[in-house]
C-alpha cells in the first residue's frame, strides 16, 4: 500500500489560560486538540464530525500549521512537517490548502476578485504576470465565475459566489489535499447543494483529497467516505460512513446520530436525547471525557480513559463497551445465534 | 386542536420606504393560524420570513413599515397599533424567540430580574410572588438547578440553557401565540433536538399555537403541522407538513426538497435549484421564480395568483392554473 497522504499522531493544541499579577502565569489549559490520530488517503474524503467546541476547527488549522501544535506529529505525504518553520512550509503550502466557513470574513473586502484569486499564485512565486492571468481565468471557469466578475469587490457577491471564490483561491496552486472547514453551513440549501456539486466535480479534475470538516450529519454523509467524530478535543470514533450510520458504537455517536431532524414527517425516531451540556475543554470530566452524560455509563469510565482502538475491521473507538476486538466478536457471534434460534 | 383561527394576516405588505419610493420586502402575504397548532414558515435567507414575523409583533426596524393589509388578532387590528397598545400585547397575548439567546438577554442583570420585569410589566404582583413565577417557570422548562440558575448572569450559561431561559421570558405571562424565530439555528443538534423536544411538551401543556420561522426542512418535519414557503416575499406554498414531503407542489418546493443530503440514500450529485434569488426590490413581472424554473412557460410572465390544488395545498404557479379554470 502507498504511504497516506496525511498522518496525524496524537495531535494536540493546548491553549493556555494566561493570569496572575503578570498576566503571565498560565492558570489552566484548554485542551482544544487532545491526542488525535488518524490517516487520510489519497484520492478520499475525510469528514470529521461533532458540535460547536469539539475542536475540529481547531484541528484543521493545526493539521496546516495555521497554529503551532502542543504536541504530537503530522506527516504529509511521508514528510513530517511538525516543526517545520513557517518558511520552510511554504513548501508544502502549496500542495495543502484550506476553504473557509464565512465567505464574507474570508475575503479582503478592498482587493479585487482577481486579486484574491491571483495572490496565493505571487506567494508561491509565480514570476510570469501573463501565466498567473491564465491561470486565475481558468481557475474561475472551473468554479462558475465569469472573467467580467473578476473585476468586481467580493461585497458584490452573493454568499454562495463568495465561496466559489474561496475555493478557487484553494485551488489556483493546485493543490493535493484540501482542508473545507465547514464550507457550506454559511449557505442556503439550495446554494449548498451547487457548492457541494461544484466540490466533488473539482475533487475528479484535480484528483483532490479533503478533509471535510463539519457539524451537519446528513452533508458529511452525503460527501464523506470516511467519517472521525469528535468529542472535547478527542476522537471517539473513526469509520467508513457506511457503518458509522448503520452502526454506531460510541454512544455519543449513536446519540448524535439519533437527533438529527427527520427528513419526513412520519419518520418513527428512537432519540436519544442526552441530558445537560457539553463540559467545558479547560477543565474535562476524568476518565472518559463523555461519562457524565452518557446513558451506558460503568464505573470504570469515571477513571480510566479508555484507548481508541480497533474493535472492528476499519472501525476505531474509544468506549469501555469495547473493551477488545475478540470480545466483540464474540459478542456478534452471540447475536446471530440468537437471530438463528 | 380546534379549527379557529387566532391569528389572521391578510394581503400584509411590508417593505422599505425611502422618501416617495416604497419598496416591499413582504409582498402580499396571507395566512392563519389556528388556535393550538405549530405553523412553520420556510424559506432562504431573505426571502422576507424574519420581516414577516417581525411585522407580527411590531418590532419592524427603522425605515421599513407596514405598507397594505391587515393582521387580525381577534378583533385586534395590529397594523395600526401604537406603541403603547403594542407593548400590551408582546409579551401578554404573544411572545418571541429568537435564533441568538445571547443577544436577546440583557447581559447585565441576572435571570430573575429579567423574568420579574417581564412579568411585573403586565401584571400588578408582589416581587415574591414574581420571583415565585419565575422559579416555577425555570423548572418547567428544564434547567437543571433552578434556584442557582435565577441569580446567575447570562454569560454563565450555556446556548441551550439561554435558549431555555428565552422560552421561560417568553412565556412566563401565558400567551397565546408563540413567534419563534430560527430557535434552534445557533444551537449543536443534540441540544437542538432537547429545545424541539422541549417546545412541543410546553405547546401541549400550555395549549398555545406556535409560528415556527426557519430555514431547515428538518425542523419543519420535525414539529409543525402546517407550513407556508415563502420565496422573494412572497407565499408560494401553504400545505400540511406531511402533503408538503409528501406531494410537494411548486417546481421551487420541490427543488428545496430534492437539494437536501439525506442519510438514507446514496447518491453522487445533489440535485440544486440553478441561479440565486432575485434581490429585494428588483422589478420581476410575473413569477419570481421563473428564472430559475425548469418549466417555466410564456404564462409565467403574469403574475399567478394562489391556486387551490386537489391535495388540500395551495400553491401559486400557473402549472397548477388549468383545474380551475377548465
Amino acid at each position: 500500500m502507498t504511504t497516506p497522504l496525511l498522518e496525524v499522531k496524537q495531535l494536540k493544541k493546548y491553549f493556555p489560560q494566561l493570569g496572575g499579577v503578570t498576566g503571565r502565569k498560565v492558570l489552566s489549559e484548554v485542551k482544544a486538540v487532545d491526542g488525535v490520530s488518524f490517516t487520510v488517503n489519497r484520492g478520499e474524503t475525510l469528514g470529521i464530525v461533532g458540535e460547536s467546541g469539539c475542536g475540529k476547527s481547531t484541528m484543521g488549522r493545526t493539521i496546516l500549521k495555521l497554529l503551532e501544535p502542543t504536541s504530537g506529529e503530522i506527516f504529509f505525504d511521508g514528510n513530517d512537517i511538525t516543526n517545520l518553520s513557517p518558511k520552510e512550509m511554504i513548501k508544502y503550502r502549496k500542495d495543502m490548502q484550506i476553504i473557509f466557513q464565512d465567505p464574507f470574513a474570508s475575503l479582503n473586502p478592498r482587493m479585487k476578485v482577481f486579486q484574491i484569486i491571483e495572490e496565493p499564485l505571487i506567494n508561491f512565486g509565480v514570476k510570469d504576470k501573463e501565466s498567473r492571468k491564465r491561470r486565475v481565468i481558468e481557475v474561475a471557469e472551473q468554479v462558475g465565475l465569469t472573467q467580467a466578475q473578476l473585476n468586481r469587490l467580493p461585497h458584490e457577491f452573493s454568499g454562495g459566489q463568495r465561496q466559489r471564490i474561496g475555493i478557487a483561491r484553494a485551488l489556483i496552486s493546485k493543490p493535493k489535499f484540501i482542508i473545507a472547514d465547514e464550507p457550506v453551513s454559511a449557505l442556503d440549501v439550495s446554494i449548498q447543494s451547487q457548492v457541494l456539486n461544484l466540490m466533488r466535480d473539482l475533487q475528479k479534475e484535480y484528483d483532490l483529497t479533503y478533509l471535510f470538516i463539519s457539524h451537519d450529519l446528513s452533508v458529511i454523509k452525503h460527501f464523506c467516505d470516511r467519517i472521525g467524530v469528535m468529542y472535547l478535543g478527542k476522537m471517539v470514533e473513526l469509520t467508513d460512513k457506511n457503518s458509522l450510520y448503520t452502526n454506531p458504537l460510541h454512544p455519543y455517536a449513536q446519540s448524535l446520530l439519533s437527533s438529527l431532524p427527520k427528513s419526513h414527517p412520519d419518520e418513527k425516531k428512537e432519540r436519544i436525547v442526552l441530558t445537560g451540556d457539553v463540559p467545558s475543554p479547560s477543565n474535562p470530566p476524568t476518565g472518559c471525557t463523555f461519562h457524565p452524560r452518557c446513558f451506558s455509563c460503568m464505573e470504570v469510565c469515571k477513571n480510566v480513559e479508555p484507548a481508541f482502538i480497533e474493535v472492528e475491521k476499519d472501525h476505531f473507538t474509544s468506549c469501555h463497551l469495547y473493551p477488545n476486538s475478540a470480545e466483540l466478536q464474540n459478542k456478534s457471534i452471540e447475536k446471530e445465534s440468537v437471530v438463528h434460534v | 386542536m380546534s379549527e379557529q383561527a387566532i391569528l389572521q394576516v391578510d394581503e400584509l405588505k411590508v417593505g422599505v420606504i425611502d422618501g416617495k419610493k416604497k419598496t416591499p420586502i413582504v409582498n402580499g402575504v396571507s395566512f392563519d393560524l389556528k388556535e393550538g397548532e405549530t405553523l412553520g414558515i420556510v424559506g432562504e435567507s431573505g426571502c422576507g420570513k424574519s420581516m414577516t414575523s417581525l411585522s407580527l409583533m411590531g418590532l419592524l426596524p427603522k425605515g421599513i413599515d407596514y405598507l397594505d393589509g391587515h393582521i387580525h388578532l381577534g378583533e385586534l387590528n395590529l397594523e395600526s397599533f401604537s406603541k403603547r397598545n403594542w407593548r400590551d400585547i408582546r409579551g401578554k397575548k404573544m411572545s418571541m424567540i429568537f435564533q441568538e439567546p445571547m443577544s436577546s438577554l440583557n447581559p447585565v442583570y441576572p435571570i430573575r430580574k429579567q423574568v420579574r420585569e417581564m412579568i411585573l410589566s403586565h401584571e400588578k404582583v408582589s416581587q415574591k410572588e414574581a420571583d415565585a413565577r419565575t422559579l416555577e417557570m425555570l423548572k418547567l422548562v428544564g434547567i437543571p438547578r433552578p434556584d442557582e440558575v435565577m441569580d446567575n448572569y447570562p454569560h454563565q450559561l450555556s446556548g441551550g440553557m439561554r435558549q431555555r431561559v428565552m422560552i421561560a421570558l417568553a412565556l412566563v405571562n401565558d400567551p397565546q401565540i408563540l413567534i419563534a424565530d430560527e430557535p434552534t439555528t445557533a444551537l449543536d443538534v443534540t441540544i437542538q433536538a432537547q429545545i424541539l423536544e422541549l417546545m412541543q411538551s410546553l405547546q401541549k401543556r400550555l395549549q398555545m399555537s406556535i409560528i415556527l420561522i426557519t430555514h431547515d426542512l428538518g425542523v419543519v418535519a420535525e414539529i409543525c403541522d402546517r407550513v407556508v414557503v415563502m420565496y422573494a416575499g412572497e407565499i408560494i406554498e401553504e400545505a400540511t407538513t406531511k402533503m408538503l414531503f409528501d406531494e410537494p407542489l411548486h417546481p421551487y418546493t420541490k427543488g428545496l426538497l430534492s437539494s437536501l443530503p439525506s442519510i438514507h440514500e446514496e447518491k453522487e450529485y445533489l440535485s440544486s435549484i440553478p441561479g440565486t434569488v432575485p434581490p429585494p426590490g428588483s422589478i420581476v413581472q410575473g413569477c419570481r421564480f421563473k428564472e430559475r424554473c425548469p418549466f417555466a412557460h410564456d404564462r409565467c410572465s403574469k403574475d399567478p395568483e394562489m391556486f387551490a390544488h386537489l391535495n388540500g395545498s395551495k400553491v401559486r404557479c400557473w402549472l397548477y392554473g388549468e383545474e380551475e379554470t377548465s
